[in-house]
């Protein structure tokens, strides 16, 4: 009782608190060109970039606008990359914002990133996804997909085209735009250093053409020596594991592992093409590595994941359980359930839709099986997907 | 440029979309087809009878009421100092409450309070696995995907 | 007006009153655009002002105004709509004339004459309302308005050619649905 007493005593301020901060925040947004658009790099005292050039120009030219790209895929194979980058992702309508500073080398990324108060890393090792909870030292790993690249089907279903050239960083780059081969404006703009084909900005376009992702290094240096551990978790860090989904499955092996039969969408978007099915079933309580996530006995999902070469369309889908079945849909418990952008919990309905900024989610509520669609797409097209499995 | 070419950008022309040569190519098909003319000014026209609609104005006392809502937060400039101060302080606590808030789920979550909704459950898991995805695709802005996976898992 | 909003923003309630009175009409009629219900849309600019006075102070640039302050409108109504408070597409079938707004339509005739162009307003609207969301917004902001395509795509969050295509594609498909009012207009010139 005095808890809550304290609880509604502090809302008070909370609430002459919170709206000024809001707004400020909101505010600060907008003081960009448009809300969500990051500024624009400012070469000068505060950018900084070092290095001599490591890979001649002249084995550039000639190169056509996908070779760009694909070498900037590949660009911390050849050299290591130290920096600071302002990053920014578009979530519901507000763009969530951080700065990151970053090491990566041989494939492998490292990113530290500060969003106000907060503090967490992100580690590729090139198997794992690790997250780094410094407040908690926890590691929470999550397998990498083996995402297959495919060039063509790339090629096939995008146009890429140098559209000019630049500063970032104070140094020269040349700007490539990637747009659906069916028309449309760009959904990725690359600024990509000259000499490194590194990418040193990025603006991400969602499906209705707002800026959804943009990331602009502020300060770069190539050919750093990398630290020892600089991707690796630290000593004496808990270790929790995330279901990475396990090897990439045929549907009908799929439908094996989860216990009922799998359906493939009757709908897909163009372009689109099955890259294979994993299973995902939240580790049972004992595990050796350590402590498991989510419920215990949370019943088996299927994923099937498509790609048209650059986006990724994830389909997943499990049966109803009996409980569900009998009681309806858990709703939560012990009070309303606040997620940190002061979204409440859903009421149990037929869909719903939370839009992340690029990568939108749809979950839909059929007679036998929940599915749960996610990807750049829109939200139309997302139901139209999630619809035609029942 | 052929009717089939022009018709489908009449409305981009009546719209101002159309630049250089395209406009002029354009508009050199119009001046010598009558019927894509016609059209062009059947689109026209359309757009100056929406433009003749007027504004509704917002119902009375709408003023008051905001008026009402902005001089209890604190309007005026000398109001402001105070009202941010106030603000600050109320910010502080603000951010302890979200930590109690926060922290008391999983200090009762043995319990068996609060319990994340079904349809929650579903979208993080999904979600980080999605965006794990798209971390390893093509173009993926790694620190962008990186927020957003921060971001997943901050609604647990 | 730029000064009107200076003013305000150094902490003026006199002067945000009159912010008020110049931009409450185009606020209204955008939102009561977006969302069916017209209480709901006076609720929504009511919301839009508050939040326009709180955070007036960070806006750089009071030339901008016109389009923050829609941008702060359009947030409000996507708020409403994905919490399933309010409805956004309104398919044909479901048009009425309960809430088509009392706006006329410029007339320089006499009783018949009005009567005529209180149909030809209400066809109008209800033409307007069977586009897609985005399309509605943006014809209401351009013609309505008379915001440049620069403030709009400001307001929506998108870029110029965006609401462009907007713009064009809503005429295309008001151009269909009021044709015979379209004829006429180029019978009466």
């Amino acid at each position: 009782m005095r808890r809550a007493r304290l609880i509604v005593a502090a809302a008070a301020f909370l609430l002459a608190g919170l709206p000024w901060v809001a707004a400020s925040a909101w505010a600060k947004e907008w003081q960009g060109d448009v809300p969500g658009r990051p500024a624009r790099v400012r070469a000068g005292a505060r950018a900084r970039s070092r290095g001599a050039p490591l890979v001649a120009p002249a084995a550039q030219a000639g190169q056509s606008a996908w070779d760009l790209v694909w070498k900037s895929e590949t660009a911390t194979q050849d050299v290591s990359v130290r920096g600071r980058v302002r990053t920014m992702v578009q979530i519901e309508w507000r763009g969530e914002r951080a700065i990151a500073h970053v090491l990566a080398a041989d494939g492998k990324v490292r990113l530290n990133y500060e969003a106000g108060s907060r503090r967490w890393s992100l580690i590729d090792d090139g198997r794992n996804l690790i997250r780094l909870r410094p407040e908690s030292e926890q590691a929470l790993v999550l397998p990498r997909p083996g995402f297959v690249i495919d060039k063509a089907l790339a090629e096939r279903n995008y146009v890429a085209r140098v559209s000019g050239a630049a500063e970032a960083v104070g140094r020269p780059v040349r700007i490539v735009e990637i747009a659906p081969r069916s028309g449309g404006p760009p959904v990725w703009r690359l600024w990509l250093d000259r000499e490194t084909c590194f990418a040193l900005k990025r603006e991400g376009y969602s499906a209705e053409d707002e800026l959804a992702t943009a990331t602009e290094y502020v300060a770069v240096e190539f050919g750093v020596a990398v630290p020892p551990g600089a991707f690796s978790i630290p000593a004496g860090w808990a270790r929790i594991e995330a279901d990475g989904g396990g090897m990439r499955l045929e549907p009908e092996a799929l439908s094996a592992g989860v216990g009922f039969a799998v359906r493939l969408p009757r709908y897909l978007p163009p372009g689109y093409v099955l890259q294979g099915g994993y299973l995902r079933q939240e580790r049972p309580h004992g595990h050796a590595r350590g402590e498991a996530r989510g419920r215990p006995g949370r019943p088996p999902v299927a994923e099937l994941r498509y790609t048209d070469g650059i986006r990724v369309l994830s389909v997943f889908q499990r049966q109803r359980t009996e409980e569900e079945a009998q009681h309806g849909e858990r709703r939560g418990k012990g009070g309303p359930w606040r997620h940190r952008h002061g979204r409440e919990a859903p009421k149990s309905r037929e869909r719903m839709v939370v839009n992340r900024g690029n990568e939108k989610v749809v979950r839909y509520l059929g007679a036998e099986r929940v599915v749960i669609v996610a990807g750049d797409l829109t939200e139309d097209e997302l139901t139209r997907v999630a619809k035609s499995i029942e | 440029m052929t009717c089939d070419q022009v018709r489908p950008r009449l409305a981009d022309y009546a719209v101002g979309a159309l630049r250089g040569r395209e406009r002029a190519r354009l508009l050199n098909h119009v001046g010598a087809c009558a019927s894509c003319g016609a059209e062009l000014e059947a689109l026209e026209r359309t757009g100056a009878l929406v433009s003749r609609l007027s504004l509704e104005s917002a119902p009375t006392g709408a003023w008051e009421a905001i008026c009402h809502r902005i001089r209890d937060e604190g309007g005026g400039s000398a109001r402001r100092g105070w009202g941010r101060a106030l603000a600050m302080a109320g910010v502080a606590l603000a951010v302890l409450i979200v930590a109690l808030i926060t922290f008391l789920p999983t200090l009762q979550r043995e319990s068996g309070s609060p319990v994340m909704p079904q349809a929650d459950e579903d979208i993080q898991l999904t979600m980080e696995a999605h965006l794990a995805a798209v971390w390893s695709a093509p173009l993926a802005d790694a620190a962008a995907v990186g927020l957003h996976l921060g971001s997943v898992e901050d609604d647990s | 007006m730029q000064a009107v909003v200076v003013q305000a923003r150094s902490g003026s309630v006199e002067a945000f009153a009159e912010v008020y009175r110049i931009y409450q009409a185009g606020v209204y009629t955008f939102i009561l655009s977006q969302v069916r219900e017209p209480e709901l849309a006076a609720d929504l600019t009511q919301q839009t002002f508050v939040r326009a006075w709180e955070s007036l102070h960070g806006l750089r640039q009071a030339g901008a105004f016109r389009g923050w302050l829609h941008r702060i409108a359009a947030n409000l109504v996507r708020d409403e709509v994905k919490s399933g408070r309010a409805r956004l597409e309104v398919t044909v079938g479901q048009l009425t004339d309960d809430n088509t707004p009392q706006t006329p339509i410029a007339t320089d005739g006499g009783p018949e004459d009005a009567a005529l162009r209180s149909e030809l307003r209400r066809q109008v609207w209800s033409a307007l309302k069977s586009l897609p969301a985005e399309q509605r917004g943006a014809v209401v902001m351009h013609h309505l308005e008379g915001m440049p395509v620069s403030e709009i795509a400001q307001a929506m969050g998108v870029r110029p050619g965006t609401v462009m295509s907007r713009l064009a594609r809503a005429r295309e498909a008001l151009r269909k649905r009021l044709s015979q009012y379209v004829e006429a207009e180029a019978r009466d010139m």
